[in-house]
Order: structure tokens, then sequence, then C-alpha cells
């Protein structure tokens, strides 16, 4: 496929939060877990992403990416349709899966826009397809896989850049809800950087059986955030 | 005006300041365009809640069925309303493009903004038309004192002229500064609470965003 030099300039493009992706309208939960005082402060908040990281967005959404990225290079359709539905069945809360879809078909929409006319870009299209017919659901780790292969990103790079848009999206989150400031927010980044640098090299070997996710208690709070009238996030 | 399959909708920004009647304005005018053949889908940002769209749930829907209650859809803006229908308007394509499956001959889709400050402005991706609107309630001062919105919106509306005298907005100046700052693009008085001027309003919106001649009420003078 396209090989392009320029990667890290697109990784930090896709990264950037200016990127559309609607991510600053979700606080993955955060937002009634403040609400309800489960989360008090920062280091809170930093606890919260870290285990939000280990137990859900690495085991399944970063290995998704992975097994999606693999597709892609192999231009395999099929494998890269399972796993986008695979990855849809697995997120229980309804508003999660929403987001997911939502930004995904618009983040495919800004890739086909910018990889327009090039080489090697049949399988976006291909893919836009499937999303459109229904026949895949269109997840946005899968879209971020597709977009990374077009963009020529690693995917290592583009494994550490789901999980900092991740963090980052959860930290802005919590300064708007009024928890913590911009000081806090940043000195928690800096505080990721080693426990994803951790995940991200441990390296090992994965089935696509091996995709798993355990935060029951999360997932309780991101439904009823879901039934919730008033509230400012859309998750 | 149904047409078997129409995937490029009409698309109506509602920009303004809180509570300068965003909301009331989708409440008037679409029971108007109803009677006129159009058929709405509705789109609510909301800063806080989903409390508008529940509201015209009810009024739109449930009490007057007027539409399907489907067609209505809330979103919250996580404190961002300028971005959601600029910078970043994702999710609210998105949504658009659910509307459109659900319904794809639909003739327009109204999209309110959260409530935000005078630069807001709506992506011209998100909206074909834009209306930006002010109340007098906030002062007479309003259109002179301009902002991107009121600069450079389709048609300016200014709203609640019912309440001018309680707060000693005098309509005049504010005509005077609102002809200055648009040169020559549109604005105009209205009254959400007896629907004075929504008739002219829905005129505006057939004749500039939907360009149909026949639907036209009575004539627009710009
Ligand atoms: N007197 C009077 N009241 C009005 C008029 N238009 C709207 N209102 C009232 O003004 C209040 C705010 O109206 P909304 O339509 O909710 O305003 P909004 O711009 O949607 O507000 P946000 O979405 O919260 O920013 C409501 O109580 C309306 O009934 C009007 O023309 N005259
Ligand atoms: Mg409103």
């Amino acid at each position: 496929m396209y090989m392009n030099t320029n990667h890290e300039y697109h990784l930090m493009q896709l990264s950037d939060s200016f990127f559309p992706s609607g991510m600053f309208s979700m606080s993955s939960g955060l937002e009634l877990l403040i609400n309800n005082k489960k989360i008090t402060n920062w280091n809170d908040v930093l606890t919260f992403i870290i285990e939000q990281i280990e137990f859900q967005i690495y085991p399944c959404d970063c290995t998704v990416l992975s097994f999606a990225l693999t597709g892609v290079k192999n231009n395999d359709l099929n494998t890269v349709v399972n796993i986008d539905k695979k990855y849809y069945s697995m997120k229980f809360a309804k508003e999660i899966r929403n987001s997911s879809t939502r930004s995904g078909k618009q983040v495919l929409n800004s890739i086909i826009h910018m990889m327009e006319n090039h080489d090697n870009s049949d399988f976006l299209y291909e893919f836009n397809k499937k999303i459109e017919s229904k026949e895949t659901p269109g997840t946005y780790p899968v879209i971020l896989a597709v977009g990374a292969v077009c963009l020529g990103i690693p995917l290592e790079s583009i494994t550490r850049m789901l999980l900092y848009s991740f963090s980052s999206s959860i930290v802005s989150a919590a300064i708007r809800l009024g928890l913590i400031q911009h000081l806090d927010a940043q000195k928690i980044l800096k505080l990721l950087a080693e426990p994803i640098n951790k995940l991200i090299l441990t390296n090992e070997e994965k089935n696509l059986e091996d995709i798993w996710q355990l935060t029951p208690l999360t997932e309780i709070y991101q439904m009823n955030h879901e039934r919730n009238e008033s509230r400012m996030f859309m998750t | 005006m149904q047409s078997s399959k129409k995937t490029n909708t009409a698309k109506l920004g509602i920009g303004g300041p809180v509570g300068s009647g965003k909301t009331r304005l989708i409440e008037v005018l679409v029971p108007v365009l109803k009677k006129r053949g159009i058929r709405c889908g509705i789109i609510s940002n909301d800063v806080i809640s989903k409390e508008d769209a529940e509201r015209m749930k009810r009024t739109l829907a449930t009490e007057s069925k007027l539409m399907p209650e489907d067609l209505i859809i809330g979103i919250a803006t996580g404190g961002c309303p300028h971005t959601a229908v600029r910078e970043d308007p994702t999710i609210n394509l998105a949504v658009i493009e659910e509307i459109q499956q659900k319904d794809p001959t639909l003739d327009l889709i109204i999209i309110e903004s959260g409530g935000d400050n005078v630069m807001t402005t709506f992506s011209p991706a998100l909206a074909d038309y834009f209306i930006y609107i002010i109340d007098v309630s906030g002062g007479d001062k309003y259109p002179r004192k301009g902002g991107l919105g009121i600069q450079t919106c389709d048609l300016l509306v200014i709203n609640k002229t019912d309440l001018a005298p309680h707060v000693g907005a005098n309509l005049d100046d504010m005509e005077r500064d609102a002809k200055k700052i648009r040169i020559d693009k549109p604005y105009q008085f209205l009254n959400c609470k007896t629907g004075e001027g929504i008739e002219k309003l829905a005129d505006r919106i057939i004749s500039d965003l939907l360009f149909d001649k026949e639907l036209l009420k009575s004539t627009v003078d710009k």
C-alpha cells in the first residue's frame, strides 16, 4: 500500500483534538462517576484512566486496532468486517456503541476526503460501501486502522495514539466538568506515558479470541448515564 | 414537495445566545412549514441536557402529531456548543445521515445549536442556510455590537418584540443598527408569542433555501 514518510506528521494530525472525531462530547462514563462522587480528585481521574486502559481499551480496542490493521494491509475485507462486528458486539452501553460508529463513519469521511485521488485507496471505498449498506458497523478503532494504513502510520504509533486520545478526552472532560484544572490535566497525561508504553511493549502474540474487556462498574455507569435527563456529555 | 429519494436534504442551522428563542422558533416554524407541505427533521444540540429535544418531542410530535417523534434527536455537546456545529460537526453530520436513512423523503433538517456567544457560526458542511436569532431583552445594543454570527448569518432574527416596552428596548434603533451592520443581508423582527413575522420567515426559508417559488405565501421583500 501507499508508503508515506510523513507518518509522524499524520499521526499528529489524527491525534489533534482539532481532528473532527466528535471525541469532545464523550466522557466515557466520567460525568456520572463525578456526579456520584465516585471520582473526586485528579488522582482518581488518573486511576480511572489507567483502569479503563488496562481492562478495556488496551485488551479490546487496541487488539481490534491491531487485527484490523493487519487485515487492511492484506486487503482482506472479510476479516476487517468480522473484527468490526466483533468490536461492536462487545460494547454493552448503547451510547458507547453509537458514539463509536458515529465518529468512525465521520473519521472515515475525513480520510476519504484527504486521500482523494490517491493510489491504493480502494480499500477505503470498499469499506465505506460496506458501512453504507449496513453490512458492517464501522467502529472507531477499525476506521483508525484503515486510516493508519492509508497514511503509513505503524501499528505501535497508532496504538499509542489511540491510548493518548482516549486519555486526553477524559482529562479534558474532567476539566470541563470542573473537577481538575489545566495543570493537573497535563500532569495526568505525563504520568500515563510510562504505563501506556509498558503495555504497548509487552508485544504478546494475540488471537482474535483473546479480545476481552472487564470494566463492569464503569459500564453500569455508562448505561445509567444514557438515561440521565440532565447531562453535558453524550457518553 | 416530496421526491422519491433525496439524500441531500436541505439543512437549516439556527444559532444564537442562550434563551433567545431558538427552540421556540422551531416550534412555531414547523407547523407553518407543514401547512405548506414541507416535512422536517430536527436536531437539537443542548449544552447540559436533552431538555429542548424532549420538549419538541412533546409539542411537535406527541401532542400535535406534526411529525414522528424519532425525527427529533437531541445531542449533548460536552459543553462545547460552537465546536459541535463548527470545528467538529462530526456528531451532527452522523445524526443527519441517520435521519436521512430513516426518512429519505424529508424536505428539511433543522439543526438548533446550543446557546452560545455572538461568534457562533455553522460549518458550511452542516448547514446550507444559517439563521442567527437574538432577542430584544439582551438590550437594543445587540445588533450594533456585531459578531460573526450576527454579521454573517443568512438571516438575522430579532425575537421577542413583545418584550421591548418592558425592557426599554428601542426597536427603531435596533432596526437602524441591523440595517447598517447587515449591509444588504436580510434581518427581521419576530414575536414567537403571537407568531407575528413567522409567515415571512417561512417564506424566506422557502425562497432562499428550498428554492420553491410555488409555496411562497407572501412576497419577500429583502
Ligand atoms: N415573550 C416572549 N417570550 C419568548 C419569545 N420567544 C421565546 N420566548 C420564551 O423565551 C424562553 C427561552 O426560549 P427558548 O426557545 O427555550 O430559547 P433557546 O434559545 O432555545 O434557549 P437555549 O436552547 O436554552 O439556549 C422561553 O421561556 C420561551 O417561551 C417571544 O417572542 N416572546
Ligand atoms: Mg433551545
